[in-house]
């Protein structure tokens, strides 16, 4: 697959599967030994392990992502994304507070074959707790 | 070729200039415009800036990147690396720990005839305010 078909397959798995819920779709762009290098906690690997992130983030957070980048080489692709969302459920041990936050992250994906393999992030995790006031903001920082 | 152009700067930035402490490459490897979407507090605009913020850094971490990905595009780049260090002076307030700190962090550069123009990032900030002692939940 091109770098743009990679790029294009991507933009479903955010579109089709995080924001629309198909998780059906997983079947058809991720495979079945997809490897997560940043698992939530208790979470399995592979194409089960993947609809179990799905899960989680769609029943804690209601979130729509926008995609600012996305940067193609080989069979790596970086997304910088941006999504507002809004705490609806239970998300990682916290209890829903119904709080909205903005926050961005960025993936690294692997693919192979022309489907989904590995995957890295990293998170404003710091950023979404605040706005969830589950840690205070330091003094002197941005929030 | 473009791509390996962009690769060698990004690299040369990072092994020689937040490294080694090389400021004035800086003048060979970013634009004088340059533009930084996550600025530190007082960091100042264009290349003046950059070199500001790095000298920022290089003193607050006295860091070790180890770069985990280096993807580049036909005028952007993405690094993906782990910085360990130990917390020397200031950072966004925090005065300086002591302590060993190790986190992730993603960088992306627009890049304009080689050069480094633009820049957005994200960086694990939760782990390093976990590591220093930071603030506790409320």
């Amino acid at each position: 697959m091109s770098e743009t078909e990679n790029k294009q397959l991507l933009r479903r798995y955010y579109e089709e599967v995080l924001m629309q819920g198909r998780l059906d779709v997983l079947e058809t762009i991720a495979r079945a030994d997809y490897v997560e290098h940043n698992p939530f906690p208790g979470h399995g690997q592979g194409l089960e392990g993947l609809r179990q992130r799905v899960n989680t983030l769609r029943t804690g957070l209601k979130q729509q992502f926008t995609l600012e980048h996305l940067i193609a080489e080989g069979d790596k692709v970086a997304v910088l994304w941006t999504t507002r969302g809004t705490q609806v459920g239970e998300f990682l041990g916290l209890p829903p507070s119904g709080k909205s936050y903005t926050i961005q992250g960025i993936d690294i994906h692997q693919l192979r074959d022309g489907r989904m393999a590995e995957h890295w992030d990293v998170v404003d995790m710091y950023g979404f707790l605040i706005q969830l006031g589950v840690v205070p903001a330091p003094s002197g920082a941005p929030a | 070729m473009t791509l390996e152009r962009n690769r060698t700067s990004i690299l040369r930035f990072f092994r020689d200039v937040i490294g080694a402490g090389n400021l004035d490459l800086l003048d060979e490897l970013a634009v004088a415009d340059y533009e930084d979407h996550v600025a530190l507090p007082g960091q100042g605009s264009g290349r003046e800036g950059l070199k500001l913020r790095v000298a920022k850094i290089r003193a607050a971490f006295q860091p070790r990147h180890e770069l985990h990905d280096v993807i580049v595009d036909a005028d952007r780049v993405a690094v993906h690396w782990t910085l360990s260090g130990v917390h020397s002076a200031e950072f966004l307030g925090l005065t300086a720990t002591r302590k060993q700190v190790e986190f992730d962090g993603v960088d992306i550069y627009t890049m304009r005839d080689g050069r480094m123009a633009a820049h957005w990032n994200v960086v694990d900030m939760w782990a390093f305010y976990r590591q220093v002692g930071g603030p506790t939940h409320k």
